[in-house]
């Protein structure tokens, strides 16, 4: 019936094939494409685990401290710490854990098929573990990259963690023998086994590792707070701040009758009696959803300053009014539905498995939207993945996520915004000490 | 089974080199896409490099083996798309016209004009079958469809194709 268009295509599908390319190059862009997805595959177990809380994570810049002479002079003295620096330059409460000589040195390693994997120290609080190592290669290694790190006590079962993160994927253009990395461990628990054994799995080898925490575990510092403050009529309750060796807890709750749903403490900080500040954690987990409207807010630590007055002070606040915290849209159609007022969502595409959608900024704005899906059900959908593009000279960053099937979800999709570029404002600081 | 489900059950479990053979197996239907879609030999082979980038990273999602191919050519034919609605470009790569040949350039370029002034599931349906020589079995597997509608669809993009071919010879 359409012969005519049948041959057409036909005949089309014929030249295309005369025209087929040198084979080498097609080759050439398979490899690439799969040493992409092999670099991505390792890169993402990189990002933060979570056993049992919902955290928000803001992604990962290194805005460096800079580093005091002091310090400088402090670690020079340690064999082997200074490579260590350049992996905690963006934590403040760290870097002063360290020079407190609150660092416990373990140097405990092995060796397999010329590979050494070395502990070298760590930071310990009550519900925290930071663990230094270096991995030494005798070859140049271009790529390097732990498949998978397990924390057992003695008895060989594996410690319960909140959060957990491992392997910065080392990676080095024109090879390296040496690499150095940071594995974190937050528990929901007091941290209390010294009798620990880390199993690491790096380049089909699995290296074990036993070794004991020594050194004595600082006690937290609470300060009750107990206050509310008002933000352009959005009532928020500051209940406590915990103050650990490794980091900071503010523990607040929302008013439920609020009529903003307030997303990020953006420039949440502690601030002493001389101007001091230690803001958010810049790399890891930034806040615990206890419940929707209680949060665990996370700071780099002020635990050995002594100040005589301490404050916790914000000005800004991401804030969308409840009911325009979503973008709603029809994969079908391809449309936007729904979205927080100021059409700052544009461009959606929906393919097979991903929704991409560009975020339109006057600056950049670092923080991927979404971290809950709903379809069209009312029924929450697993996120394969995030990601977040990098801030274009145009103006906009890429943001979306993969799900599987995605084209089988009934719409409307609704994802729900964690961030978005809206504020309160205010000028809060309030005594906690 | 054949060989070919066998090596994608090989790469669903993990083996890279299985992967690596069945993507080097279909680069030509790859490239073809890519070159229908973007007219230039560039851009083709950057989407052959971010398919086979997608394809690694969800082959775990396939259910049927045998169905691999029309599996992958949606993925290309979905960058594809995606890329161009990006992009909105209408010029045409003066490299590939000359390629073409003087004979043949008229109607390849008439057949890519009404291809892309196509709906994206008629495109698609019309790559799928013309170029890659899918079954309408395999293509209603993949898109989820009882094989009358594909019919009906493929009744349909054919259609659309005479009434604009019809409108360029009046033009």
């Amino acid at each position: 019936m359409f012969s005519n268009e049948e041959e057409k295509l036909m005949k089309y599908n014929q030249n295309l094939e005369q025209l087929a390319l040198n084979e080498d190059k097609l080759n050439e862009a398979i490899e690439a494409g799969f040493r992409k997805a092999q670099f991505d595959k390792k890169k993402r177990k990189k990002w933060w685990l979570n056993a049992a809380v919902v955290a928000a994570l803001f992604f990962i810049f290194f805005t460096s401290i800079r580093v005091s002479p002091a310090f400088a002079n402090y670690i020079a003295e340690i064999p082997g710490m200074e490579k260590i620096v350049e992996l905690i330059r963006h934590d403040k409460g760290i870097m002063t854990a360290i020079e407190h000589d609150y660092y416990e040195p373990i140097e405990v390693s092995e060796k397999k098929n010329g590979m050494e994997v070395v502990i070298d120290g760590a930071i310990v609080d009550e519900h925290g573990l930071v663990l230094f190592y270096t991995i030494n290669s005798e070859k140049k290694q271009t790529e390097i990259m732990m498949e998978n790190v397990v924390l057992k006590n003695m008895k060989g079962e594996e410690v319960k963690y909140g959060s957990h993160s491992f392997g910065t994927p080392h990676y080095s253009e024109k090879g390296e023998k040496t690499f150095n990395g940071t594995i974190e461990y937050f528990f929901e628990n007091p941290f209390a086994e010294r009798e620990l054994q880390l199993e690491i799995e790096l380049k089909g080898d699995t290296y074990n590792l036993p070794f004991t925490l020594k050194g004595e575990i600082k006690a937290k510092k609470t300060y009750a707070i107990n206050q509310t403050v008002t933000i352009e009529g959005q009532k928020i309750h500051l209940v406590e701040a915990t103050v650990y060796p490794l980091r900071v807890g503010v523990h607040v709750k929302l008013d439920p009758n609020n009529t903003k749903k307030l997303l990020e403490f953006e420039d949440l900080r502690l601030v002493d009696g001389n101007g001091e500040t230690w803001s958010k954690i810049k790399n890891g987990i930034t806040k615990n959803v206890l419940s929707g409207d209680e949060w665990l807010i996370y700071l780099q630590s002020n635990y050995f300053k002594e100040p005589e007055e301490l404050y916790l002070a914000f000005n800004k606040i991401q804030a969308l009014d409840k009911e325009d915290s979503s973008l709603v849209i029809d994969t079908e159609k391809e449309e936007i539905i729904e979205q927080p007022k100021g059409n700052k969502l544009r461009d959606l595409t929906v393919s097979t498995n991903e929704i991409r959608v560009n975020l339109y900024t006057e600056k950049e704005f670092p923080y991927g939207l979404f971290n809950e899906v709903v379809n069209g059900e009312g029924k929450k959908i697993d996120i394969d993945s995030s990601f977040w593009s990098g801030y274009r000279d145009e103006g906009y960053a890429a943001i979306g996520v993969q799900i599987p099937h995605l084209k089988s979800q009934p719409n409307p999709l609704t994802l729900e915004l964690s961030f978005f570029p809206e504020w309160i404002y205010g000028e809060e600081k309030i005594r906690i000490k | 089974m054949t060989t070919n489900e066998q090596l994608v059950i090989k790469a669903i479990a993990g083996n890279e080199a299985a992967f690596i053979e069945l993507m080097k197996m279909y680069k030509i239907d790859l490239y073809k896409t890519g070159l229908s879609f973007f007219k230039n030999e560039e851009e083709a082979l950057e989407a052959i490099q971010e398919v086979t980038y997608r394809a690694y990273k969800s082959i775990r999602k396939i259910k049927e083996p045998a169905y691999f191919k029309t599996w992958l050519m949606r993925i290309m034919i979905n960058y594809c798309q995606d890329q161009l609605k990006k992009k909105k470009r209408e010029v045409l790569n003066e490299d590939y016209i000359q390629a073409q040949g003087v004979s043949e350039s008229h109607s390849a370029l008439e057949i890519e004009d009404v291809l892309q002034s196509l709906d994206s599931r008629s495109r698609e349906l019309l790559t799928l079958k013309y170029l890659h020589g899918l079954k309408i079995k395999e293509i209603a597997y993949a898109m989820d469809c009882p094989e009358g509608t594909i019919k009906t669809w493929l009744h349909k993009a054919l259609q659309e194709m005479r009434s604009k071919f019809s409108e360029e010879g009046e033009n």
